[in-house]
């Protein structure tokens, strides 16, 4: 059986490489605390590509600003459509920031609005607990980029269950971690990456 | 002169009547009449019931309607022996029709078509009480099955001899499916797609020894009966609100969760264990080898009549061999990309249009003896199946089947990938008859097989050719002479009534 793979989207434009190290400590984190089998490393796969529909799970970050070529929004479009999990996540973090603003007009091109998922959502659930919702970064907490916690993450949905999550949080820098680093801290900060990847596989 | 006319015309009268009385009692002991072609019983059915004759000879030239059937047989009932033959060197081929539900939620109709060899038919629905409203389904050169998703009212199968005709008798009952196996994508896109197809599923996917997403509470009731959508997500919540709890201990929200040591509190997993019986479920879908439920409740569960659906690579887990119709896997197949794999809008068509040829695939090999092939790729046998006491159990040779769904170009892949993952569970799923809610006028006008109907009520055919020599009528009452005596008795009394009057007699 084919076991999971972390796939990292490389699109055409902006920074797609921002977060190297994040693919690694959610890995870490899945082989800690789970027996799926999982590949040890991620995959790096481009958005345009036929390549992208083998790893239904996708992660896909930057900081500039993002237009998708026409190739690769028919894709994603595919790629949800067909029951792929697909996490888009603003690596500035910032409410009006480049990337926020251009990839969510690129989402609502594609497929509609985003849905604001509610923060008692199973996505909390399903593996750690959050009963807060999305649990805040210390880029939030210490005031970086525009300064708000950010309360709730946004979707698309497809029979009810997500399929494409939006996160202007910024996940990218807080997990970006080499697994050794977390040694050092009394909270694995990854423990919601593991979440997604179990709702991904679950629901 | 004229009393002689009377006295003559009331002599004819009571002529005419007399002759009448002695035909009609000639009738009541009439010898049977030659041999009848059965397309002409419907003309000679009344008669025979006036003046049921002693004997009758049918020549089978074509089936009767069931009407006409059941006339005969109340003759022959009432002490008319009925004998028939062949028309000419030919027997009329047999025909047969069966209508019954599909053990899906959306219980489409299978009909089985049987037809003689080198006979052309064709199935109907009948749209309407009326008879005459139908719509055609399919033609047919051979037996067949076909599925339809629903039916308005009966079927009928017409050949220019004869005409069987089938209602719907049964409905199902249907529980939900266990999905056993690890936490992973072919686990994730088989509980979608069988959701989607309307089943309740419920699925147990293991994340860790600890933690199995989906289990349900112990003091929660099992699934029953009610077939319902998204039973899964509901059941799925139960198990990661248990599965968190268990796994976080006084882990709970964002900055405030435990530390790492306190996360993987033994879990007794006897507790959470799904009941395996078909009172709970119509079918077991076991992905891989990491399920925990023992081959010996598989097995018992099976063998009560419940269905089992086993993966590639479920083939492994202990004690399941002696359930599956394999007895081992052939050098494995490797998956092929999907990219040249023509899309919907070409035209070209054979097995290279085929996804699951693209798919991974373990070829089933050393099938039992009882065991059948559903699906081959190539010389490989790609799924089997096996009766295993009352239950049945499919094999399924493909891995990482989820791909077809995810990667075929093909815009029809998805529903393509549902409806084949439907069908494999309709091979096994238990799915007891409900109540019959036939109506009883349609119950009666079936006639599902209606050459095996004669021969069951008038027993074997007469050997050789029926013929005309003793079994030729000695007098055979016919209507129109008693009504003609009938009326000419009538006409003579009139005249002579007449007469008497002309001269002041009456």
């Amino acid at each position: 059986m084919k076991r999971f793979i972390f796939a990292t989207a490389k699109y055409e434009s902006g920074d797609w490489e921002s977060a190297p190290n994040l693919p690694a400590a959610l890995l870490d984190l899945m082989a800690k605390y789970t027996t799926i089998d999982c590949a040890p490393a991620g995959v790096i796969v481009e958005l345009g590509s036929e390549e992208l529909f083998e790893y239904p799970f996708v992660w896909l970050t930057g900081h500039f600003p993002v237009r998708f070529t026409e190739r690769e929004r028919a894709n994603l479009r595919r790629y949800v459509d067909r029951g792929g999990f697909f996490v888009i996540d603003d690596h500035n973090h910032d409410i009006e920031g480049a990337f926020h603003l251009s990839v969510v007009e690129e989402i609502n091109r594609t497929f509609g609005p985003l849905e604001t998922v509610p923060n008692d959502h199973e996505i909390y659930t399903c593996f750690f607990e959050f009963e807060d919702g999305p649990p805040t970064t210390s880029h939030e907490l210490n005031g970086w980029g525009d300064q708000l916690i950010h309360e709730e993450l946004f979707a698309i949905t497809r029979n009810g269950r997500i399929c494409l999550l939006y996160s202007n949080k910024d996940y990218s820098s807080e997990w970006d971690l080499r697994p050794d680093t977390k040694r050092f801290m009394s909270l694995d900060p990854t423990r919601f990456g593991l979440n997604l990847i179990v709702y991904a596989l679950t629901r | 002169m004229r009393r002689w006319i009377e006295h003559g015309l009331h002599a004819v009268a009571i002529a005419a009547m007399v002759a009448a009385a002695v035909s009609m009692l000639l009738g009541q002991g009439a010898r049977p009449g030659g041999p009848v072609d059965a397309s002409d019983l419907p003309n000679r059915l009344q008669e025979w019931t006036r003046f049921p004759p002693s004997e009758l000879s049918v020549r089978l030239d074509m089936l009767p309607e069931a009407q006409d059937r059941a006339w005969l047989t109340a003759l022959n009932a009432a002490g008319t022996e009925v004998v028939w033959g062949n028309s000419g060197a030919e027997a009329l081929p047999p025909l047969g029709l069966a209508v019954e539900p599909v053990a899906d939620p959306h219980q489409p109709m299978r009909i089985w078509a049987a037809l003689g060899s080198a006979t052309a038919g064709e199935v109907l629905e009948r749209l309407s009480a009326d008879p005459m409203v139908t719509e055609p389904v399919a033609s047919l050169q051979d037996s067949s099955t076909l599925i339809r998703p629903s039916l308005a009212g009966a079927v009928l199968l017409q050949t220019p001899q004869a005409e069987a005709v089938a209602n719907r008798r049964d409905n199902l009952t249907l529980k939900p499916l266990l999905l056993l196996g690890h936490a992973s994508w072919e686990a994730r896109f088989t509980a979608a797609a069988l959701e989607e197809h309307g089943w309740q599923v419920d699925a147990r996917l293991v994340l860790s020894p600890e933690q199995v997403a989906g289990q349900m509470p112990a003091q929660s009731p099992q699934p029953q009966a009610a077939q319902a959508r998204g039973g899964r997500d509901a059941t799925a919540r139960a198990g990661a609100g248990r599965g968190g709890a268990a796994a976080g201990g006084t882990a709970r929200g964002g900055a405030a969760q435990g530390a790492p040591e306190a996360i993987g509190a033994p879990v007794d997993p006897g507790v959470l264990r799904p009941e395996i019986d078909i009172e709970n479920y119509s079918a077991v879908l076991l992905l891989d080898e990491t399920a925990t439920e023992p081959a010996e409740v598989l097995a018992a569960y099976v063998e009560s009549g419940g269905g089992l659906l086993a993966f590639a690579d479920a083939t492994d887990t202990p004690g399941l061999a002696t359930l599956l119709p394999a007895g081992a896997s052939g050098v494995v197949e490797e998956a092929q990309p999907f990219q040249d794999l023509p899309g919907a809008q070409d035209t070209g068509a054979g097995p290279a249009r085929n996804p699951r040829d693209r798919l991974e695939l373990h070829p089933l090999t050393d099938l039992v003896p009882a065991a059948h092939v559903l699906e081959r790729r190539g010389e490989s046998v790609a799924v089997a199946i096996v009766r295993r006491g009352d239950g049945r159990v499919t094999q399924v040779g493909y891995a990482d089947i989820w791909r077809w769904q995810m990667s075929a170009p093909d815009e029809t892949a998805p529903e393509a990938y549902r409806a084949w993952f439907a069908g494999l569970v309709s091979s096994v799923a238990h799915a007891p008859r409900g109540e019959h809610a036939l109506l009883p006028e349609r119950a009666l006008r079936a006639d599902p097989a209606p050459l095996a109907a004669w021969h069951a009520a008038f027993g074997p055919p007469q050997p050789g050719d029926l013929g005309t020599g003793d079994r030729q009528s000695a007098f055979t009452p016919d209507e129109r002479l008693f009504w003609l005596l009938f009326a000419l008795a009538g006409a003579a009394l009139l005249a002579e009534w007449l007469l008497r009057r002309l001269r002041n007699q009456a």
